[in-house]
């Protein structure tokens, strides 16, 4: 459904994606690895519309995405949360997830709040927040508040950087289940990961991206079976 | 000949400029924060040194010490009270808003210490050297060498000293300079003291160049200090000196060509171009991409 | 009343346009020390239309906002690349460039024998629309404090809008805003523009009630007093602003018998308070948090 094809982004003077080409089927989880600076997040943002592509194409269920400018890709069904910048930490845990509905007309304001009560079912702990501001809460909370975020605008397919990244492993294993669950829900996920092994839990195929170009790509199996993968990112021998 | 004698005297006045371009460029560079109050420690220094003067009565080497001692002082103080409780990335308009309010504090004690508008600020008494058609004030030349050495030794002490690393190593990156042992808060005050202490050497060569001080010396100097720094771009030491001087020599040309009312003008305008042309000024550029502004809050 | 403390009332109240003129600036996450550029604008324009023009004062004031916003916008595209410290600098600098602009405008006539216009440094004196149509110091008060009335009225009316709530989520982090799919750019051009029209109208009253105004009252103090206002106050509510020029103006009229001290007691008073609430007195935790017990559903 989304696909990329031979993306090309400059930021800065320094060239951060050589001409990256990824597919993400509709219903799969589609992860990327890649160690740091290999280019993860410049892919993201260049998907999400926020930075501009030099070359190449991206399509999402065969409307291009190139050039609209990440209010309207968003619009296109396409919703990302970004690292470590997860809530706007001086607003509201209820206001935060108002703003991700922002792109929902206004004659779909019974829908927004529809959607909200869902979030809340989804997100328990949101509820019990619902006016605190966001900056108040902790790490996996603000996981969630971002992950609900990005749902409320309805995307056709979710991106996902790095989301286990300064978590403990048992909020990791809760962030987890929470994508296998909204999967298994019909939702498509690009996820970028460091931590294969988590990964290897929920995704269906996988990519590695390492300075700026994608070095290798398969299904789990295959990617068990790599003995360089294996050595870098699973830790086995 | 006119133009060069403009510009040597431009340069001279730029000297001092660039010593007070450097007082913002090293809080900038190392804290990230500004601080307003620095042009009202500078009057501070110079109102306190004015005051003890007939008390002391050791001429203008004690004026030029306690203007230092005074301003470095005041510096501290303000590090104490407005920046030091205010440390995290968050708290730099706080910090800042904080220090206005101090300056305000430092100018009514300088008014008290001085109640009448202008008060006479004695220079040394240096002839004024003459190179065939060319002159420069004595007391000018010796204050652009005095300006020349203060900078140097704040090189020896920044590139060369152990402190002069974790300054640096700070500036960079504050959290790894915590784990390395670094006390970040301690040399938050170090820095604001070598602020306050430059700040201090431009005040004196100022005022004792111009005979006396007035109150509104303090705004004047955040001024000049802010245009210096902008000019040469934001956090670059080099750039600060650069700016400061490029800064004396754009004002004295102004004002040899357009008279003293449009001098001020020029800055202001040449200060607003450079920002909307070239925001990261002449040596800035980079550190205007690499701290991009999401991350950068004042 | 008093005609001391109605001009004291006054003087606040016309502050505060400028205090909340910096406090819409302040929620889009900028900080400028130019407010008192559009302060300005607003009271040349006013002082001309009813002055030189001899025009009502709904004119006047109208004028006066409209040129604050318009010259509010200008600096907003000229500086769209611009944030944080740059930002800062670039908005005093163009207030500054403004001030000097004026010391050499010169724009008399005569008019029932007296020069009215602007007068390069000597200002612009004879504002007198308040004397010839009769209005005391209170009943300019009354008019003052309703326009501050409904300007808060409508700022209340914002906060819970689609518009307050992109902004504030630009100044909290505008590549986060970006990536929900906002353009941080329009919302702080359309915030720059507002404040701009406050400050502007501000400005108006401002040179109605004082009858002469000149270049040197419009300096870089009076800006980041305004901007020290909204900070000191918090920005949790439109209020905040408000807060701090009762604070400040309040206090310092009340120990008026320390007279000199004043200052040396109150700028160390509000660094003592900004250690204890980094975020002002209304910050939007407490304003959070009080809702919460007033146990008012936000939705």
């Amino acid at each position: 459904m989304l696909s990329v094809n031979n993306l090309v982004t400059s930021y800065g003077l320094i060239k951060a994606l050589k001409g990256v080409s990824i597919e993400a089927k509709q219903g799969d989880v589609t992860c990327i690895l890649g160690p740091n600076g290999a280019g993860k997040t410049t892919l993201m943002f260049t998907l999400a519309g926020i930075l501009s592509e030099d070359a190449g194409s991206v399509s999402l269920l065969g409307h291009s995405l190139n050039g609209l400018g990440a209010p309207k890709v968003l619009r296109q069904g396409l919703a990302l949360v970004p690292e470590n910048r997860l809530v706007f930490a001086d607003m509201s845990v209820h206001e935060n997830l108002l703003a991700g509905a922002f792109t929902q007309s206004r004659a779909m304001a019974a829908q927004v709040s529809d959607d909200i009560d869902k979030m809340y079912t989804r997100f328990p702990i949101l509820k019990a927040r619902h006016d605190q501001p966001a900056g108040t809460l902790s790490g996996g909370e603000q996981q969630m508040l971002a992950l609900a975020r990005a749902l409320m605008s309805r995307p056709s397919i979710l991106l996902m950087d790095e989301p286990s990244v300064g978590l403990s492993p048992l909020i990791v294993d809760e962030i987890f289940a929470i994508i296998k669950q909204l999967n298994e829900d019909g939702m498509s996920i690009l996820l970028v990961e460091q931590n294969a092994t988590k990964a290897l839990q929920v995704a269906d195929y996988f990519y590695l991206l390492d300075q700026g170009k994608v070095t290798f790509s398969g299904t789990p199996d295959q990617l068990k079976d790599d003995d360089v993968i294996k050595r870098a990112y699973l830790g086995g021998s | 000949m006119e133009v060069i004698q403009t510009s040597l005297d431009g340069l001279m006045v730029g000297s001092t400029y660039a010593l007070l371009g450097l007082g913002f460029a090293l809080v900038f560079g190392i804290m990230r924060r500004i601080n307003l109050a620095f042009g009202a420690c500078l009057l501070f220094g110079a109102s306190l040194a004015i005051y003890l003067e007939p008390l002391l009565g050791w001429g203008a080497w004690g004026l030029f010490l306690v203007t230092m001692a005074g301003a470095a002082l005041a510096s501290a103080y303000v590090e104490r009270l407005c920046f030091a409780p205010h440390s995290q990335r968050r708290g730099a308009v706080t910090a800042m808003i904080a220090s206005f309010a101090i300056w305000m504090q430092l100018d009514e004690i300088s008014s008290q210490l001085l109640p009448q508008r202008t008060h006479a600020y004695q220079g040394l008494e240096v002839p004024t050297l003459w190179l065939g058609e060319l002159s420069v004030r004595g007391d000018q030349l010796l204050h652009f060498g005095m300006a020349l050495v203060s900078i140097m030794l704040l090189y020896i002490l920044l590139y060369k000293t152990r402190l002069g690393l974790l300054i640096r190593a700070t500036a960079d990156n504050p959290e790894s300079a915590h784990l390395l042992g670094a006390r970040v808060s301690w040399l938050g005050f170090v820095v604001f003291f070598l602020a306050g202490i430059l700040g201090g050497v431009a005040a004196f060569m100022i005022l004792s160049a111009d005979g006396y001080a007035t109150p509104l010396f303090g705004l004047w100097s955040t001024f000049k200090g802010l245009m210096a720094m902008i000019i040469g771009g934001v956090g670059s030491l080099l750039g600060a000196v650069v700016g400061g001087l490029i800064l004396g020599l754009v004002e004295t040309h102004a004002g040899a060509a357009l008279g003293a009312e449009f001098r001020d003008m020029v800055t202001f305008g040449l200060v607003f171009l450079v920002l909307i042309i070239r925001p990261g000024g002449l040596m800035g550029v980079k550190i205007y991409r690499t701290d991009n502004a999401a991350q950068e809050r004042v | 009343m008093d005609l001391y403390l109605a001009s004291v009332l006054t003087n606040m109240t016309l502050i505060a346009f400028l205090a909340l003129s910096a406090y819409l600036v302040l929620v889009v996450g900028e900080v400028s020390f130019g407010q008192q550029a559009f302060f300005c604008i607003g009271a040349y324009l006013t002082a001309s239309v009813t002055a030189l023009a001899g025009a009502h004062i709904v004119w006047g004031l109208l004028a006066g906002m409209l040129a604050g916003a318009v010259c509010a916008l200008l600096l907003g595209f000229l500086t769209i690349r611009l944030s944080g410290l740059y930002f800062a600098i670039s908005t005093l600098c163009f207030a500054e460039l403004l001030r000097f602009s004026l010391l050499h405008i010169r724009f008399t006539q005569l008019i029932d024998g007296r020069e009215i216009g602007p007068d390069g440094p000597e200002g612009f004196s004879n504002i007198r629309w308040i004397f010839e149509h009769n209005y005391a110091v209170t009943d300019f008060l009354l008019l003052a404090a309703t326009c501050l009335l409904i300007l808060l009225v409508l700022l209340f009316g914002l906060q819970r809008s689609h518009l307050m709530l992109a902004a504030r989520m630009v100044g909290n982090d505008p590549v986060l805003a970006q990536s929900q799919g906002f353009n941080p750019h329009r919302y702080r051009l359309v915030f720059i523009a507002l404040s701009g029209a406050v400050a502007g109208f501000g400005g108006g009253l401002f040179a109605l009630f004082n009858t002469h105004i000149e270049p040197a009252m419009f300096g870089v103090m009076l800006g980041v007093h305004g901007l020290a206002y909204s900070i000191i106050g918090g920005l949790g509510t439109p209020l905040g602003p408000l807060l701090g020029v009762m604070l400040d103006i309040g206090l310092l009229e009340s120990i008026r018998q320390l007279a000199a001290y004043r200052m040396i007691l109150f700028g160390g008073l509000v660094a003592l308070l900004l250690v204890f609430r980094p975020e002002g007195i209304a910050s939007p935790r407490l304003v959070a948090r009080l809702r919460r017990r007033w146990g008012r559903r936000r939705v």
